[in-house]
């Protein structure tokens, strides 16, 4: 078997496992919401209201995609896709998970093994602006006009403070390698390997800059409704606006994994390193196929439960936190995380340098 | 059958040849420097096929230093635009005679 | 050993070619900025698939990511209106540079195609072996001697940006000055 026909499996169950997210996601989010605000919540579709998504899926495919008359037609379609892209695309250099042993070859979990993996990742994400904006100017309407080029300037601001906390982290890691990064987090050292003991500030505001790169509360100025009705997304209905928020949750889990490689481990399961794991399976007389699939599997149910966890602050900032206001959101991207995140690669800059000439 | 050298080369220059064209037939201001991007972005495709072929990096770390300077150039030069525009209203070049009398 | 161009990368190059050429035909500035960033981007990737993964990214992250967004947010503030492609009474304009840059991409197609033809012969160097030389370290090591003052050069260029465009955005610093002088 060679390696792109490996990959080629790989993306599809991907492209699966992303939309799985999204209706559970729908349910958690709503509950959630109903169980903060000590409401009942959507809980008359099925048992406990789980099927809640499917009918919201129903009906967003089964309404009318209006398209205002003195809108850009080919644009105001594009946008919605322009949405969805970027998360498929970013995901795929995630380790989901260690290697397969196929015939004596290692297939490692990584639908595309690129050896820079974190630019990689920065470069498809930086390219969720585009939705945005496209939306904002091609529905003709002030206010996603006002959306969009709101949108595009936040995710800007708030991408120069992630160039700037990448740098130390690279300094740390020494490699732009997103699977390096995982294993040199390897479990057999313990919690402490994890990145979020290692650089612990850069974590923080890395993760700030991720509530704001995906629109997500409490920095969703670009369709803050109680001013700009819906921001970007006013004009559209039925499945385009779902693309929309497809595409929002997708780059929620995708944001999420990023976070989890980075300073959770990745797919490292705690105290417990690949070989020994693999050995604890191969001793219950398992194949050495068999025992490493089930080695990398529950490598990923790992990083699935890493990723829940991310996924559910996401939840719980957005209905405790109220919306910050626009001159507010800059000053904190500007003046609070980009000054942080410089100071933290001085910082790491000093501490590398004595750390390397110690050892 | 091509290599892929010239493949690569084949086609940067032919980016390069629709950049000159733009900027040469096209009025609009931004236009003109979106050409000169493409342009840019010919040479860049250049350098990587060269830099590939020789299998060293010096062709890549000119490409890093040319998109840092098109950085600048864009940030540059948009501004200068948008404080043209908030004076006369246009962007369009032709509207700039200023010295014909 | 040459090594003829793959599917994906005629594709690719296709792709790149057309919106290249939408950038310079579309009527609506806007739709220019949005080709120019497919452009870009579709460049990003065929420097993916020759392995030169850093310049790929690179390249996405600040062309396709960072510069068309400025040039689309620009257009879109400016609310330009779609403009003319051909402007009656320039005829000889368009035909001239078409003809010049036709005669200039033929000639360096017929100059430089064959020479490179003969390189191709001794290329000697295996494709994972040239791919694999630009990494992101090897770039850095080049970048960090042999190209060490236009490094450096590129970085005062840039920060004197920076001071260019927050003067140039500063509405009427002069007028503004004269007023609190007045007051």
């Amino acid at each position: 078997m060679s390696q792109l026909l490996w990959s080629s499996l790989l993306v599809p169950v991907l492209c699966a496992f992303l939309l799985t997210w999204i209706p559970v996601m729908l349910i958690v989010e709503r509950r959630a919401a109903a169980w903060m605000q000590r409401r009942s919540g959507p809980n008359r579709v099925g048992p406990w209201g789980l099927m809640q998504p499917m009918s919201d899926a129903i009906k967003m495919i089964f309404k009318e995609a209006n398209i205002p008359r003195k809108a850009h037609r080919i644009l105001f379609v594009l946008a919605p896709a322009l949405a969805v892209l970027p998360p498929f695309l970013a995901m795929i250099v995630i380790p989901l998970g260690g290697s397969v042993n196929i015939n004596g070859q290692e297939y490692a979990l990584q639908a595309f093994n690129v050896n820079v993996g974190l630019l990689f990742y920065l470069a498809i994400t930086s390219l969720h602006v585009y939705s945005v904006l496209t939306a904002g100017w091609a529905s003709n309407n002030k206010f996603s006009l006002m959306g969009g080029l709101r949108a595009s300037s936040q995710m800007i601001s708030y991408e120069i403070a992630i160039g700037i906390c990448i740098v130390s982290l690279v300094m740390t890691y020494g490699t732009l390698d997103l699977r390096e990064i995982v294993k040199l987090q390897e479990a057999g050292a313990g919690l402490p390997a994890w990145g979020f003991a290692l650089q612990p500030i850069v974590f923080i505001v890395l993760w700030v800059c991720t509530f704001a790169e995906t629109n997500r509360l409490p920095f969703d100025l670009p369709e803050g409704e109680s001013e700009l009705v819906a921001g970007y997304h006013t004009e559209y209905s039925g499945m385009t606006f779902g693309m929309f928020m497809l595409g929002e949750y997708a780059a929620m889990v995708a944001a999420s994994a990023f976070l989890a490689t980075l300073f959770l481990g990745g797919y490292n399961i705690p105290f417990v390193s690949e070989e020994a794991l693999r050995q604890v399976f191969l001793d219950q007389g398992l194949h050495l196929t068999l025992a490493s699939a089930a080695t990398a599997l529950l490598q990923f149910a790992c990083l699935i439960l890493k990723i829940c966890f991310f996924m559910w602050v996401f939840v719980w900032v957005r209905w405790t936190l109220p919306r910050f206001r626009y001159d507010q959101l800059m000053d904190l991207g500007w003046k609070i995380l980009l000054p942080i995140g410089v100071a933290n690669v001085i910082g790491t800059m000093i501490v590398t340098y004595f750390l390397k000439r110690g050892g | 059958m091509i290599s892929e050298l010239q493949f690569l080369v084949g086609l940067g220059l032919a980016i390069f040849s629709v950049g000159v064209v733009g900027f040469l037939t096209r009025r609009n201001g931004l236009i003109a420097l979106m050409c000169l991007e493409l342009m840019l972005n010919g040479v860049n495709l250049c350098l990587v096929s060269f830099s590939r072929h020789h299998g060293n990096a010096e062709g890549s770390a000119l490409v890093l230093l040319i998109v840092l300077v098109a950085a600048a150039e864009a940030a540059l030069a948009l501004s200068l635009f948008v404080s043209l525009y908030r004076q006369s209203g246009s962007v369009e070049l032709d509207d700039f005679r200023l010295l014909k009398g | 050993m040459t090594v003829s161009p793959t599917f994906l990368q005629w594709l690719l190059g296709a792709v790149t070619l057309a919106l290249a050429l939408l950038v310079i035909l579309g009527r609506n500035p806007v739709v220019s900025a949005i080709s120019l960033m497919g452009t870009l981007f579709s460049t990003g990737l065929i420097f993916f698939s020759v392995g030169a993964q850093f310049v790929g990214a690179v390249q996405i992250l600040i062309y396709a990511g960072a510069i068309s967004v400025l040039f689309i947010f620009v257009v879109m503030l400016l609310d330009l209106r779609p403009t003319r492609v051909r402007i009656p009474g320039r005829a000889p304009v368009y035909v001239f540079s078409f003809v010049v840059c036709a005669l200039f991409f033929v000639a360096a197609i017929l100059s430089v195609l064959p020479v490179l033809r003969n390189l191709g012969a001794i290329e000697i160097l295996g494709l994972s072996e040239a791919g694999l030389d630009q990494g992101p370290v090897a770039i850095s090591m080049q970048l960090l001697s042999k190209y060490m003052i236009p490094f450096q050069a590129t970085a005062l260029l840039l920060l004197a940006a920076v001071m260019g465009v927050v003067v140039l955005g500063k509405k009427n610093m002069l007028s503004e000055r004269k007023q609190s002088e007045q007051k």
